[in-house]
This record gives C-alpha cells, structure tokens and sequence, in this order.
C-alpha cells in the first residue's frame, strides 16, 4: 500500500472515530468515505424538542490535501436544506469555523456538533434576508464567499 | 550451491561456526580454481578466503561474539566493554575483499566511525577504543533512564545523546549528554513558571563532578522523579488496557514518518493541555501569518485548542 499522506492519515484516524463513536443523531456513511477520503456524506436528524424535530439532513464534507490547515468544504445536499437564518436555499453555510475561524484542532465531529447546536438553538424556522440574491450570485464554493456574519446569537 | 546454503542453514541452527567455515572454505576454494566467472555471477552472498579466515580467528579468539545475518555478508559482533559490563552490538557488512564497512552500531555520533575496514579485527579494535573513551557516557545515560521517566526518545538507546525528562503533564526537561558524560543544552520543554524558576535560579550551581541525575534533583528540589503515566489503571477500563501514546492535536498521530519527535506540551496555556508536534504547530502558525516564514524562526499566534497566545520556533533545541 502506498505511503499516506498527512491529510489522508488524519482523515482515516477522524473517519474511525466518527464511527466508531458517533455524536447523537450524527452518522458518516463510512464504505464511501473509506473509498474516497476527501468526500464524505453525513446524515444527521433534527435534535427531538428542537424546530427541526423528525427532519434528516444531509452534509458534505469536501477536504483538499491541505487539511486540517485548510478548512472542510461543508454544504448541506439532497432535497431537504434546512430553513435556517444561517443556511442559504443552496445548501450554503454561514458558520464562522468553517472560513475565518477554522483550526486544525477542529473535526468533523465538532464541525457537526457546531451545526447541530446551530440548527438546535434557533427559535423561528426562515431564510437568511439575503438569500435569493446570494443563491444567484455566489461561487459554487461556499469557502469562496466573503461572508458577512449577520448575528453571533446562534 | 544448494548443498552449500543447506549447510549453512544447519549450522546456524547449531550455532557450530568451525564446519560451517571449512564447508565456505572447501566450496570456495573448489569454485575459484574452476570457474572465476561463476564466482563473479552468485558473488552477491560470498566472500573471500581471507574473509573468512578472519570470522575464524575472530571466533577463535573467543572474546567477542559472532552473529551471521541473512548472508556471510552481513556480520553482527558483541563485544564487550574493558569492565565487561556492558556488551555492544556492531553489525559489519562485507562489501568486497578487505573492504568491510559498518552498518549500524548503537554508539553515539556514529558517523565517527564511518570508514573502511581490511578486517573484522580493525572494526573491533577501532570500536573497543571508542567504547571505552565513552564509559562515563553510558553511565550517566544508564543512571538517567533508570531513575527518571524518559518521554524521547520512545525507545532509548546509547545512540541517542539526549533525553526527555517527564516532570509534569505538561513540563519535560531535555538533557544533552556529551560523550565526556557531561550534561549539555540543559532547558525545559513546556512552559511551566515554576519549573523554570528552579532551573533559572539552579542552573548557575550546577556541578559537573556530580552525576547529572543528582544535579537535576538538586536544581529542581526533587526527592524522587516524577513518573509518567503513574495513574493506577481501574477496573473494569480494561478497553483502554496498553497507556495510549500522546498525539498531536493537528495530525492526530503520535510518531510521524516524515518528521522526528513526539508530541509535545507547547502551549504555554497551563489549562490546554493539549500537544502538538513541532512541526505541525509551526507549520498551522506560519500558515495563519500568510505563508510568510517568521523572523529568527520563530513563529507566534494563537493556539489552534485554547486560541491563548502560542510561540513555536521551527527547530527543536
């Protein structure tokens, strides 16, 4: 087997322990992540007592070989996205870790954890003001966008 | 050919050098006289007459031991040191009549003896005299790896001249051990006040005719070392049984394949407790200060678990 690299071997150690220990409501679908490390889906349900009760999501984890110095790309995919102020109709997330305040101490579980907490703390089910504008104009990259935090309560 | 690796294969087992020799040496002899290409061609795991005549002498003299590897090629000798208590192991490897070089050899500044050997009798000769101008070496690195807790190396040996003393989760000390057996490159690992402390206020009182585990113990006001790992494993935590080695909060791993070192406590944060390899930590740094490589190689920002303030030079000293 060829050498891995850095990102593939901390990739592999995070992948493990994702399934080996998932966080509630949290579940890595690990045959094809072990088959391409740099793209994993991520299906997670919406908290019990939360807006999101009984709902499922899906979430993509895109990594270059730079990771962990280079944050995950992280969209939310399928055909339920979230209504959130946060999470553009795209699928897009406006989350400081995942651009801006990014370290490499930072997983996937706690980029999860980070997404749970923020669909789980909000109290009205909208859009974010400018989401039909963003959606037409963004990059395909949600890591591209210069994003402009509208509010740290959630 | 065959005959002669089945031979080879008995006596190794029986450990019974003198047939093995006289069956190379009947070979061999046999060999040369009729055909000087076909030695040429299986040249790869033979070797000369005089050679061989050596490895007898050698054995024969009785005072040091004598070890074949996969091939009459490659030779291991234990010799031990004036006082007989300490044996070394030499692997020799023959490389062409009267050329034999050393291949490995758990001594300290190794390259020292990089050069070319005519016999096995040179190698030990050349190693005995080294061996026994590093007696003071061995015992203060014996005398520190029996008392202290070692972090780094993971697995110490006489070829490496330093040590990593654990102190706390979060403080080790690195001692350099110069051939004389003086201690050299004295500092803290981890940024702990009240260790350094000690060592500021210490390190002018150190006394080199005393043994260094006993100036260490002075400086740092020590009755005993520190132990690591020294939480008694619980019941029923069976799952967790082998102490897990530390990793890096960047990679996730413990020891890399492409880097030197362990984990280590960089952040100056007494809280985090969190270890980073070197490399990695620099590497996050100079990344967040745009790529551009630090002034004096020293690189600063926050720490990528506490986000406290954290400095981390490029190079480990």
């Amino acid at each position: 087997m060829a050498a891995m690299s850095p990102s593939e071997r901390r990739l592999q150690k995070e992948l493990m322990s994702l399934m080996k220990e998932p966080p509630p409501g949290v579940t890595v679908d690990g045959d094809q992540a072990s088959q391409n490390l740099t793209l994993w889906t991520v299906h997670m349900e919406g908290v019990p007592g939360t807006l999101y009760e009984g709902e499922k999501f899906v979430l993509q984890f895109k990594f270059t070989n730079k990771y962990p110095f280079d944050s995950p790309e992280v969209t939310f995919i399928g055909n339920n996205i979230p209504v959130h102020p946060h999470v553009y109709s795209n699928g897009h997330i406006c989350l400081s870790i995942l651009t801006d305040d990014w370290s490499p101490a930072l997983s996937v579980q706690s980029v999860c954890l980070s997404i749970v907490s923020m669909l789980s703390s909000c109290k009205e089910k909208k859009r974010p003001p400018d989401n039909s504008f963003y959606v037409k104009t963004c990059n395909k990259n949600p890591k591209k966008t210069k994003w402009w935090y509208h509010d740290d309560s959630v | 050919m065959e005959e002669l690796i089945e031979a080879i294969h008995l006596t190794e087992q029986s450990q019974d050098y003198t047939s093995l020799l006289e069956n190379m040496n009947t070979y061999l002899s046999a060999v040369l006289e009729s055909n000087k290409r076909l030695t040429d061609s299986v040249s790869i795991s033979l070797v000369d007459k005089d050679f061989l005549q050596d490895i007898k002498d050698v054995v024969n003299s009785g005072a040091v031991g004598v070890y074949f590897g996969q091939s009459l090629r490659s030779i291991k000798v234990v010799i031990p040191d004036d006082f007989g208590l300490r044996y070394h192991e030499i692997f020799i490897q023959y490389e062409a009549p009267k050329k034999l070089i050393i291949r490995n050899v758990h001594l300290p500044n190794s390259s020292k003896l990089n050069s070319e050997y005519r016999s096995i009798h040179d190698v030990i000769e050349t190693c005995s005299k080294y061996i026994n101008e590093l007696t003071r070496y061995f015992d203060e690195l014996e005398h520190i790896d029996q008392f202290c807790s070692i972090m780094e190396p993971v697995n110490p040996s006489f070829k490496d001249d330093f040590r990593r003393i654990f102190f706390d989760d979060r403080t080790w000390l690195h001692v350099e051990v110069t051939p004389e057996g003086l201690a050299s490159n004295v500092h803290l690992v981890g940024h702990s006040t009240y260790w350094h402390n000690k060592l500021q206020s210490g390190l002018l009182t150190w006394d080199h005719d005393k043994r260094i585990v006993e100036n260490i113990m002075d400086i740092f006001d020590l009755g005993m070392f520190p132990q690591a790992n020294s939480q008694s494993k619980t019941e029923g935590d069976v799952e967790k049984q082998t102490e897990e080695p530390l990793v890096c909060g960047i990679c996730l791993c413990s020891e890399l394949p492409d880097a030197p070192g362990i984990p280590q406590p960089l952040c100056q944060n007494a809280i985090c407790g969190v270890h980073y390899h070197r490399s990695c930590l620099y590497q996050w740094l100079v990344a967040c200060a745009g790529s551009r490589p630090p002034a004096f190689g020293v690189a600063n920002g926050t720490c990528p678990t506490c986000l406290q303030p954290i400095i981390c030079s490029e190079k480990d000293n």
